[in-house]
């Protein structure tokens, strides 16, 4: 079980009451998609992700977005449990939808590339560790059901 | 500030520098001038690179020699120090730091980490 220092969830904490999770979480999404475009294939139902304005303009793309974000936001209630909050996730990601569980880091970094753009000053090294153990431990998290 | 976030969001990297002094915190982190001036270093050689995208093995060949015979770092770290540069990249530059960029430096850090690796044996 990943252990989470006070400090650690502070930081985490303090961030996300700042985000905005419609804007962060479709940028997110846009960008994985953008910059790793072999996870198109997951969207197919998505319509135009022809190029980098139609990704980044698409409103499926943004709602799908916000709904990964929130169930971050979800985790950071329960850090002291990540795989019991992520387990059915986790089911739903290996048994419906075929997820490489390598496309979770890949999202996990987005994030924190969005937050480094968005937060410049506040996404301090200690900040960007804080944020980075936890994408980590729910990407480890997501793939805890996998068989 | 590159290699700064390295050791401090990936701290087992700090066992390749041992002779730096102290690693203790953060902040420990952040003073020391071993670790501001070797990161100078490290992009220094980076932006040598970037003159050289279409032979980034050749342009790396030597130090690809160096990190695995003399330095044997695990050529992981080099993914590492690159997914730490678009992070510090990303601050710094903001929303100029679009998609297509990210995408774009994500490609040329993939090529350096690969190009350091490539002599490994």
């Amino acid at each position: 079980m990943v252990h989470f220092t006070t400090e650690e969830n502070v930081a985490v904490a303090s961030l996300w009451a700042k985000v905005n999770v419609e804007v962060v979480g479709g940028e997110s999404l846009a960008r994985l998609l953008i910059v790793c475009p072999w996870t198109q294939r997951f969207f197919d139902s998505f319509g135009n992700l022809y190029s980098e304005s139609a990704i980044m303009g698409n409103p499926k793309v943004k709602v799908h977005g916000r709904k990964v974000l929130n169930s971050f936001g979800n985790a950071i209630k329960h850090m002291d449990d990540l795989k019991g909050t992520f387990a059915d996730l986790s089911e739903l990601h290996c048994d419906k939808l075929h997820v490489d569980p390598e496309n979770f880091r890949l999202l996990g970094n987005m994030i924190l590339i969005v937050l480094a753009t968005h937060f410049s000053k506040e996404f301090t090294p200690q900040m960007q560790a804080s944020w980075q153990k936890l994408t980590n431990a729910v990407a480890n998290a997501l793939t805890h059901k996998y068989h | 500030m590159l290699k700064l976030r390295l050791l401090v969001v990936y701290p087992w990297t700090q066992r390749f520098f041992e002779s730096f002094g102290d690693l203790s915190s953060a902040d420990a982190i952040l003073g020391n001038p071993k670790v501001k001036a070797h990161g100078k270093k490290v992009l220094d050689s980076f932006s040598e690179g970037l003159k050289q995208l279409d032979d980034l093995k050749g342009a790396f060949a030597s130090l690809s020699e160096l990190h695995c015979d003399k330095l044997h770092v695990d050529p992981e770290n080099f993914r590492l120090l690159g997914n730490v540069l678009v992070v510090v990249l990303a601050r710094c530059f903001g929303s100029e730091f679009s998609p297509e960029l990210q995408a774009s430096f994500q490609k040329v850090v993939t090529g350096v980490a690969n190009a350091l690796a490539h002599r490994y044996h």
